[in-house]
């Protein structure tokens, strides 16, 4: 195996080829590790086992030198690795150069150990390197990239491709072509292993035109051409996305033309992170970029919203608290008992009256047909009346007459017998004679066997004054055995009218220019005097000046059958004031 | 945000002030000359007939009172003064008009709690010669004739009375409940 291949197998990933004949399997080193060789001479580390590195120095090494100290920056770590080796082996430049430790110590051993299990986990790498990040590297990251993506770009990718396959043919290596799978897999298997793509200048103006592409397939890449250009222009760029980043645009972007991508993919996803994957990493001190201001804006703008949101809210029951403590004091108030009240005539049953607060000894709801009673509970009554005199005695009567036949047909009997003036116990002296006209009126009234005929005479003018006019109609009530049928009575004389008073028009009502019609209802004794008398209808005043005048009337008494006998009369006023 | 705070709790006060502030203060000129009737409440209070009463006032006066038991549906106590301020009116059988011919008035003043149950009496006072040894016991039929007539002539062709409280503009129905009784002597035929 030549030197060079050698050297290409030595830069190949961790995995270790079943062919490798080496007593410990070499880590290539990822990151930037210096080692000081002596006093005037340097160089970086390319790959490292535990028995000995390979490196890239900057001047040429001469076999003589072994052995050699070493002072090796491991990356990661403030004290350097004293190590002394031997020359095993110099490149044709003689810059490159395979070394063997000699007299390795165990810490030594432990530490070199600890550094490529570093090396083989770049996850741990990341995590450490957080703490290092640093604005600046960005800006030198993106004018190296973009001077790699110029140089590619005039390269092509044809030539591209077929330099690797000449390199792939020279080192009997097969090309080391882009794992498009990996590249397409999930977000869970890019994290174990951040994939290196290079890529070419138009994927990366892509990317940086904020377009997150995924790495062309087509673009292999060999390691001899990954060693190129990690020497040309180490900063290897790897945009990884984190676990919760699954969602977002994979921009798993890695490779040494990726950088110009940085600031755009940087900005777009506020998670993805990139970090240096080679050795440029120490020039470039292990930047992870963080997109702090687009992170922090978006940040910052979630936190508005938040904040917005929470004000939003709390004003709003605010808001509410305040109109529900007004509509309750306006229901306090009474301001909406208009809407209330209909409110609760629907919802609320009324309850039954209780019998126990009503005044006096009236009935319960006696008759409730208005609004209110349907709600009543209480069986419906007969209506009563309740009287009550001066000294506070009190009677109850049936309202109708319907209700208690027993009661309204003994009124009727006591009345026929002319017993007006008090309870009817008393009944006059019946006339013996019946009226010689015999109206239809009253034997229509005498349908009912046992009532009362109430004989009604024809309406008769009085008197007629230039205000006042009066004309009565005479009723006589005749006993029901004196109203058989087929008899005729014979013997009614009807007393006359002897004594008239006309009612004096009451000065108010001829102010306030009253006019109308006054009806009142006249008891005549059988003494021939106004017993009693009530108005039916009229205005007040005018009714009252007509009974002031009835009061002074006197009639010859009615004879019944030679009896005198109590008679009524509807007596109608008509006052008219003079135009 | 603070703004925010500021202006939602500025509104509150306002609101609150406008509540119950402004109905405090007198109402302007303007106003007064043109006020704005209200509409008349008549769902807040209901009432059901009770019963009549013929009282004695004198020797040739009656006064005759209607009862009527209002319900109060609302949670605030009223008052009814006995009144200019509260009008009773005549509701007519005929065609439901109102009518003030009748000077009948509230009898008391009352008051009304909330949600509670008052009775009230309205009263009309007729010239009416009061019958003269009515006995201790039964009034007698004739008698009887002669207060249900009473009766009957002054509510006979009413459906009911209205009550209007012109202070808190409540209209409540008292309905009549005296269907049984009929109108006047005249209905048998003596009119």
């Amino acid at each position: 195996m030549t030197d060079e291949a050698e050297q290409n197998s030595e830069s190949r990933p961790i995995s270790v080829p079943a062919n490798d004949r080496r007593a410990h399997p070499r880590q290539r080193i990822r990151s930037l590790a210096y080692v000081h060789l002596g006093e005037s001479n340097g160089g970086i580390v390319l790959n490292i086992s535990e028995s000995g590195l390979a490196l890239q120095a900057a001047e040429a090494l001469d076999a003589g030198e072994s052995p050699l100290a070493m002072r090796i920056e491991i990356p990661r770590s403030r004290k350097p690795l004293e190590v002394s080796g031997e020359i095993v082996w110099v490149g044709e430049s003689r810059k490159e150069a395979g070394l063997r430790f000699v007299d390795l110590k165990e810490g030594a051993l432990k530490r070199i150990r600890a550094w490529m299990a570093r090396e083989e986990s770049p996850g741990t790498a990341h995590e450490e390197s957080e703490e290092e990040v640093e604005q600046p590297v960005a800006r030198d990251v993106e004018v190296r990239a973009e001077s790699i993506a110029t140089e590619e770009a005039l390269a092509g990718r044809e030539h591209h491709a077929a330099e690797t396959e000449e390199l792939a043919a020279q080192n009997d290596e097969e090309p080391v072509e882009f794992d498009e799978e990996s590249a397409d897999g999930p977000a869970e298997a890019l994290e174990e292993e951040p994939l290196e793509v290079t890529e070419d200048a138009a994927v990366a103006m892509e990317a940086s035109s904020g377009v997150a592409e995924e790495p062309s397939a087509a673009a292999p890449v060999t390691r001899k051409e990954e060693d190129r250009a990690r020497m040309i222009a180490p900063p290897v760029l790897t945009f990884e996305k984190q676990p919760h980043a699954a969602n977002l645009p994979q921009t798993l972007i890695s490779g040494t033309h990726g950088a110009p991508a940085l600031a755009v993919a940087a900005a777009q996803a506020t998670s993805a992170r990139y970090s240096t994957g080679d050795a440029a990493s120490s020039l470039f001190p292990r930047a992870r970029v963080s997109a702090a201001p687009a992170a922090a804006d978006d940040g910052w703008k979630s936190f508005r919203v938040q904040l917005r949101s929470g004000w939003f809210l709390a004003a709003l029951v605010l808001l509410l608290a305040t109109i529900s403590f007004i509509a309750g004091m306006a229901v306090r108030r009474g301001a909406l008992n208009r809407v209330m009240g209909d409110v609760d005539d629907a919802a609320q049953p009324k309850s039954a009256p209780a019998s126990g607060n009503l005044p006096g000894n009236l009935p319960a709801s006696p008759n409730g047909n208005g609004p209110g009673a349907a709600a009543s509970t209480a069986p419906a009554k007969p209506l009563q009346i309740e009287i009550v005199d001066l000294e506070n005695r009190r009677w109850t009567i049936p309202a109708a007459t319907g209700s208690n036949h027993d009661d309204a047909s003994t009124t009727r009997q006591t009345q026929a017998n002319g017993a007006m003036s008090s309870d009817g116990s008393a009944p006059a002296a019946s006339a013996s004679k019946l009226p010689s006209q015999d109206s239809a009126q009253g034997a229509a009234a005498a349908a009912k066997p046992g009532a009362p005929l109430m004989l009604s005479l024809p309406e008769t003018p009085i008197s007629a004054s230039g205000s006042v006019a009066i004309r009565a109609t005479g009723i006589v009530p005749m006993p029901a055995g004196e109203t058989q049928p087929g008899q005729r009575a014979r013997n009614l004389q009807i007393g006359e009218l002897i004594n008239l008073v006309e009612p004096v028009y009451p000065p108010d009502a001829r102010q306030a220019r009253l006019e109308g019609t006054v009806k009142l209802h006249i008891v005549v004794g059988t003494n021939g005097e106004v017993e009693s008398f009530h108005p039916v209808s009229g205005p007040d005043s005018l009714a009252h000046a007509a009974m002031i005048a009835v009061r002074e009337w006197r009639y010859r008494p009615t004879l019944l059958n030679g009896k005198a006998v109590q008679t009524q009369e509807d007596v109608t006023f008509v006052f008219r004031l003079p135009n | 945000m603070k703004n925010l705070l500021i202006f939602v709790m500025f509104a509150g006060v306002l609101a609150i002030v406008i509540l119950f502030g402004l109905p405090r203060f007198p109402r302007q000129e303007n106003a007064v000359q043109r006020p704005q009737p209200s509409p008349w409440n008549s769902g807040a209070i209901q009432s059901t007939f009770a019963g009549a009463q013929v009282q004695e006032a004198d020797g040739t006066h009656a006064t005759l009172m209607f009862f009527f038991d209002l319900d109060n549906n609302t949670d605030a106590d009223y008052r009814f003064a006995k009144g200019a301020a509260t009008v009773v009116m005549t509701r007519l059988k005929s065609n439901g008009s109102l009518s003030s011919e009748e000077p009948i008035e509230l009898n008391n003043s009352v008051f009304l709690p909330a949600r509670n149950r008052t009775r009230i009496a309205v009263q009309v006072t007729r010239p009416f010669n009061w019958p003269t040894g009515l006995p201790a016991g039964q009034i007698g039929p004739v008698n009887q004739v002669k207060f249900r007539q009473l009766v009957a002539d002054e509510v006979g062709n009413l459906s009911g009375f209205v009550m209007f409280d012109t202070a808190t503009h409540f209209q409540i129905e008292l309905p009549g409940g005296w269907q049984e009784l009929q109108p006047s002597a005249s209905a048998a035929g003596l009119n």
